[in-house]
């Protein structure tokens, strides 16, 4: 099972590596620049409505 | 300047130590370990050498002052180990690690100050402190936790007693730095990338950060867990049996310093059982494991009749333990995830966005970004290695106990696969760079800004700019059993009473502190023999006995004062929020006839708004006669 899961896990040098990056198209850094705002948006999204129930909590509402 | 020598020790003592342990590699395993392997190994060998050493009553002043000549002998080649890494600052990343860095610097700082924290105060600095004193690691009856596993308080334990308790804290800070430089060495040296991106990421994790100045005993473990996988990782790439020993090795450490780290143990064990690459393989782990994971399992076990104890009270009964306790704990804990196959399908994605269930926070970092992952394939094997023994840990930890802090263990390696993702977003330029690089600046600006509410008065404490009298009179926490709430509360409300008793009692005086899960006045700075009777872990003063056995179990603790805390007293009272759990009804007769015991046979000599604090001696001269 482990093996069949590492097939998409290969070994790499540092070249190759900058390589992946800056390959990446304009379309990849649009995907990927949506998906960060996504995932980090709703982190600090949920960080600020923690800190909202204890304004409320604090206020008794 | 006690903190610059507190903190200079404690730097000299863990370079010597991976002196130490990278020495005994080389000359006696004949095998070469960089600087980070060579300080757990290192830590490793003195736990050997002081669980030994406790185990035989044989703590003394002098054995610790041979104990740290003898590792400070390996300042030397620890020194040079160390001067070997170095670390390379990609300009495009200097914000976030500057942040990081002041972090790190205030958390240490905040490190150096005299502990206030209840855990600390209660076992990671409180058992050290009673070993010492007893000269030998002994069990306490009323501190269940001094049964489990404890590989950190006792490499803390000459710290504590030789130089001070906050070397002692500022020694689990270096370890938790320790483990930030190892992930990064080992993800530079496994993917061939930016050290610093590992450094970055591991620091963005809250659960990781937030305890850094307060003694945790999770960053050993994690440490032991982490240079295991990159053992076990070396085993896959050279099939050289010794690696695989020392992967069993390490494994076997980490789950005698936490419990939740034989987890760990059991996930490397799926690992090497799934790929089936070699039997003996599997045989030479758990056989490491098993011998350097066990003693303090099997000490508990004769101890208490529970390996795991106070764990798994219905499974192991104990003398020690009435499966009452669980019931009532069980009821009247936190709430806890409710484990069905949804809740299990949807807990990653809750312990980034919604991780009050969990009890801490893991941070978008370790996890969030791991879908990306897909478009930066191939990843290195490595990063497959850490994903798949994650996973397995993750499966298991969530059958077991679902608390975010008991992840910990797969945080670095869950980092080094972030780390990978975040360096290709960072190497691909535009957007995502900018977007990847400010997100990591503002988690690691947010860590600190939650760990600056303590900070200024710890550090003024540790840096001399109050005393440390005033500091302890004065300090304020976060409410423990309420962290969400940012309600602050006294750290030590009964500094004062300790204060009295140091100065007024003979120096054999026993005291009882009565405490509860939810309210723990703690002994720690109490210089007189001290016992804890919390009605919900204890069998010394037994709370389901009749008042006549109460009075007698006091006298035959010679128990002299008796401290009654009023919060707790109210827990196990009418009225109570936890009325409705099991058992208390008996619990709460049991408090009734112990405050009448107490009250009626004790004399009230000092009372505050929340304590009471009875003299004794009465009791003892009622009962010394008919039951001596």
């Amino acid at each position: 099972m482990s093996n069949s899961i590492e097939m998409i896990f290969e070994d790499r040098n540092q070249s190759s590596n900058e390589a992946a990056g800056k390959s990446m198209d304009r379309t990849g850094r649009i995907v990927v620049a949506i998906y960060l705002i996504l995932a980090f948006g709703a982190y600090f999204m949920s960080l600020f409505f923690s800190r909202i129930s204890r304004i409320r909590e604090f206020l008794g509402l | 300047m006690k903190f610059v020598i507190d903190a200079m020790f404690v730097i000299l003592f863990g370079i010597s130590l991976a002196g130490l342990g990278a020495f005994f590699f080389k000359h006696i395993l004949k095998t070469e370990i960089d600087f980070f392997a060579g300080f757990f190994a290192g830590c490793g060998l003195a736990i050997i050498f002081l669980f030994s050493c406790g185990v035989l009553s044989l703590f003394s002043r002098n054995l610790f002052l041979a104990y740290i000549i003898f590792v400070f002998l390996f300042a030397i080649p620890g020194r040079r180990l160390l001067f070997r890494h170095r670390l390379s600052i990609d300009r495009s990343l200097i914000v976030p690690f500057v942040i990081l860095a002041i972090v790190l610097l205030l958390s240490g700082l905040s490190s150096l100050s005299p502990p206030i924290k209840n855990d600390t105060l209660f076992y990671h600095l409180g058992l050290p402190k009673l070993w010492a004193g007893d000269g030998a690691i002994d069990f306490y009856p009323t501190i269940p936790l001094s049964a489990s596993a404890l590989n950190c308080e006792l490499l803390l334990t000459p710290i504590l007693a030789f130089v001070s308790p906050e070397a002692a804290q500022f020694f689990v800070f270096m370890i938790g730095l320790t483990v930030l430089a190892g992930a990064a060495r080992a993800y530079s040296k496994m993917t061939a990338g930016r050290p610093l991106m590992a450094i970055l990421v591991l620091g963005s994790v809250p659960l990781f950060m937030t305890g850094l100045s307060d003694a945790k005993n999770d960053y050993l473990a994690v440490g032991f867990a982490l240079i295991s996988f990159i053992k076990y990782s070396e085993y896959l790439d050279s099939g050289q049996l010794r690696e695989i020993i020392f992967a069993g090795v390490f494994a076997g450490l980490a789950a005698s310093t936490k419990s939740n780290a034989l987890i760990f143990v059991l996930a490397m064990l799926l690992m090497l059982a799934i790929r089936r690459r070699n039997i003996k393989a599997v045989g030479a782990f758990l056989i490491m494991a098993a011998i350097f994971g066990s003693p303090w399992y099997i000490r508990s076990l004769i101890l208490t009749g529970n390996p795991f104890y106070p764990f798994f009270g219905k499974l192991f009964h104990s003398v020690y333990w009435r499966p009452l306790f669980d019931d009532f704990n069980a009821a009247t804990f936190v709430a806890s995830e409710h484990r069905n196959i949804l809740n299990f399908i949807t807990s990653p994605f809750r312990l980034v966005y919604l991780p009050d269930i969990f009890r801490g926070r893991l941070g978008p970092l370790p996890l969030a970004v791991l879908p990306l992952l897909m478009l930066f394939r191939p990843a290195p094997k490595a990063v497959g290695r850490a994903l798949i023994l994650s996973a397995f840990f993750f499966v298991i930890w969530y059958i077991i106990w679902p608390n975010a802090r008991y992840l910990l263990p797969i945080v670095p390696l869950l980092s080094l696969a972030a780390a990978y993702v975040m360096e290709r977003i960072t190497d691909s330029g535009g957007y995502p760079r900018f977007l990847g690089i400010a997100a990591v600046a503002i988690l690691i600006a947010l860590i600190g800004l939650q760990t600056g509410r303590d900070t200024p008065a710890r550090i003024k404490a540790a840096t001399g700019l109050i005393s440390q009298e005033e500091f302890l009179k004065s300090a304020m926490i976060l409410d423990p059993n309420r962290p969400a709430s940012a309600e602050r509360m006294p750290a030590l409300p009964y500094y004062d009473i300790w204060h009295y008793l140091n100065i007024t009692t003979a120096d054999d005086a026993v005291v009882a502190i009565l405490c509860s899960n939810w309210n723990r006045a703690d002994g720690f700075y109490l210089e007189r023999q001290y016992i804890y009777l919390n009605p919900t872990e204890q069998v010394t003063v037994d709370f389901a006995d009749d008042k006549g056995r109460m009075a007698l179990a006091l006298v035959q603790n010679d128990i002299g004062y008796v401290l009654i805390d009023k919060a707790v007293v109210e827990e196990f009272s009418e009225g109570s929020a936890f009325s409705d759990a099991p058992g208390f009804s008996i619990l709460s007769r049991g408090m009734q006839n112990f405050l009448k015991v107490v009250r009626q046979n004790g004399r009230l000599i000092l009372i505050t708004d929340r304590f009471e604090l009875h003299d004794m001696k009465g009791l003892t001269l009622i009962l010394e006669g008919p039951f001596s």
